[in-house]
């Protein structure tokens, strides 16, 4: 283990950051963008040390930073998988984020990963067991988190309850706060045909600690209209309305653009990110 | 219509629906909307071979370069079918890929191809490892010197010793313009990392076995016997050479 950093901390701002990936690390350490803040997979810092734990180092003294894992599996029906408990709880003493981050889904069964973000029935079962992983989750790294609600393909008819009232709930009942993936949010309401907004409404403005903003792709030959959540392009212009939306009915949020296939140049996430902070600057206003 | 599946029912299902490409008793339970739920499902099931083509694509380019893309692809989808991934950390998916190669038909006229993917898979846990600080020279010299407290390697140290001349056939993999190498060559390779870079360079069996034991925890007498028992007169001197002047010793 290297020596403590010599700085804690900082908090996300109320602005605009970009998710890093490998890609795009060595541009961000020779030309140190004027980023608010940035987003990291924690599982990407599960090796001990190496280049990306070098890079981590450098860029953790300049900017605030935020982790989010992908890999925990919080929703399946069999326990967490300790070495991964284990391995994400020494990475937050070791990195100090300044957010944490999972996502609503299961990944796992029958000891075999399937290292995706798998949807979740939404029924009184899902929502006691995720209310008692993110219990756990939270006591085991001794702090609060933030849960994603995830793009899915498949609606399960025998759900209970909407997943708007599934994320409320389990914010209401486990006491974590929601990282609301704006784009997630508008691919669920074409692919399952629900209103949007109304998923917005239904969100407690207390409880959100951050959005995501990302592409999505147009499936075509299926024979019903689907929107892949390929993390792959620019956000749709129907995502920046319902962006612009949230924000005026939750209020200001720290923001991420994310970007994970086709990477770009940076700049264009720069750009993705200048539009996001013109919808916050408008949002400001309003309230100021 | 039976009672709704329960959520270890409903994933067991879904996780058939991803391996086998059929769910049965979770269709009824899939909501339509114009898209038949095997479709729906199918996505999924294309989602996560693309997941995992892709990490062994990323940990064994040489490999991918050797077989040729399409090949690759056939080896790695099988894998991904049949054996798939323990660990929610995608970094941890391959480890058992060089063996699959190996005993796989296709492959068997190219019988290095398995060693090939072996320090492959070494060279992503050399990028990986914890960093320590190199001994010293009063370090080294206490340590050399103390038989209760041998010298350890810095975590970044491997080695790996083959019948093929595995070093030049990666190494030809990266520039195919190459000059034609001897694959029946037997080699043993030393990594490491130096700054950002995986190193390597060819050592002799017997430093190999030394420099494995070593790994290993053993004591700087056990270490010896291990290389001797491949090069009876190794001398120590030679055997720690190659990890003197790559500063390969922990302080």
């Amino acid at each position: 283990m290297p020596p403590s950093r010599p700085v804690r901390a900082q908090p996300i701002p109320t602005s605009v950051g970009i998710g890093l990936r490998p890609a795009h690390v060595a541009h961000v350490l020779h030309h140190r963008p004027a980023v608010p803040f940035f987003e990291l997979h924690s599982e990407n810092l599960f090796c001990a040390g190496g280049v990306l734990w070098d890079a981590f180092d450098a860029l953790r003294r300049d900017y605030p930073v935020s982790l989010h894992g992908v890999g925990l599996s919080l929703g399946s029906a069999e326990p967490l998988d300790p070495a991964h408990l284990a391995a994400l709880r020494a990475l937050v003493q070791r990195a100090e984020p300044a957010l944490v981050s999972e996502h609503v889904c299961w990944g796992a069964i029958g000891g075999r990963h399937y290292n995706d973000l798998l949807p979740l029935p939404y029924t009184e079962e899902a929502l006691e067991l995720m209310v008692a992983r993110v219990g756990q989750l939270q006591e085991t790294l001794g702090r609060r988190v933030l849960v994603e609600n995830v793009s899915s393909y498949i609606h399960f008819s025998h759900s209970t309850l909407s997943e708007w009232e599934f994320l409320a709930a389990l914010a209401a009942r486990s006491g974590c706060g929601l990282l609301l993936d704006v784009n997630n949010v508008y691919v669920n309401s074409v692919n399952h045909g629900f209103d949007a907004q109304r998923f917005i409404d239904g969100i407690p403005a207390a409880a959100v600690g951050e959005l995501h903003l990302a592409g999505f792709t147009r499936k075509q030959g299926l024979g019903g209209e689907l929107l892949i959540d390929s993390h792959d392009q620019r956000v749709d212009a129907a995502v920046w309305a319902l962006y612009g939306y949230t924000l005026a009915r939750l209020g200001a949020k720290p923001t991420l653009i994310e970007w994970d296939q086709h990477l770009p140049d940076f700049a264009a996430l720069e750009d993705e990110a200048r539009l996001a902070t013109e919808h916050l600057d408008v949002v400001a206003a309003l309230a100021a | 219509m039976s009672s709704p599946p329960s959520l270890r029912e409903l994933q067991h299902a879904f996780a058939g629906a991803i391996v086998d490409g059929v769910a049965p008793s979770l269709e009824p339970w899939i909501a339509t909307r114009g898209i038949a739920p095997a479709a729906r499902l199918r996505i999924y099931r294309n989602a996560n071979l693309a997941i995992h083509v892709d990490a062994l694509a990323t940990s064994f380019p040489a490999l991918q370069h050797l077989l040729g893309e399409d090949c690759f692809d056939g080896l790695a989808t099988r894998h991904a079918a049949f054996r798939g991934n323990r660990s929610g950390n995608l970094q941890d998916y391959g480890a058992d890929f060089a063996a699959f190669v190996a005993a796989q038909p296709e492959t068997a006229p190219w019988p290095w191809l398995g060693d090939v993917a072996r320090l492959e898979w070494l060279r992503q846990e050399v990028a990986l490892a914890a960093d320590a600080t190199p001994a010293d020279a009063a370090a080294l010299v206490a340590a050399l010197a103390d038989a209760d407290h041998p010298p350890r390697l810095r975590p970044c140290v491997r080695a790996l010793s083959c019948a093929w001349a595995v070093l030049d056939l990666w190494r030809c993999a990266q520039a195919p313009e190459h000059d034609a190498i001897d694959s029946a060559v037997p080699q043993s390779v030393l990594l490491w990392r130096e700054g950002s870079q995986v190193a390597m360079r060819a050592i002799a069996p017997a430093q190999a076995a030394f420099v494995d034991a070593l790994r290993h925890e053993s004591s700087l007498d056990l270490a010896l016997a291990a290389a001797q028992l491949i090069e009876a007169q190794a001398p120590p001197e030679t055997l720690l050479r190659p990890l003197l002047e790559h500063a390969l010793l922990a302080a």
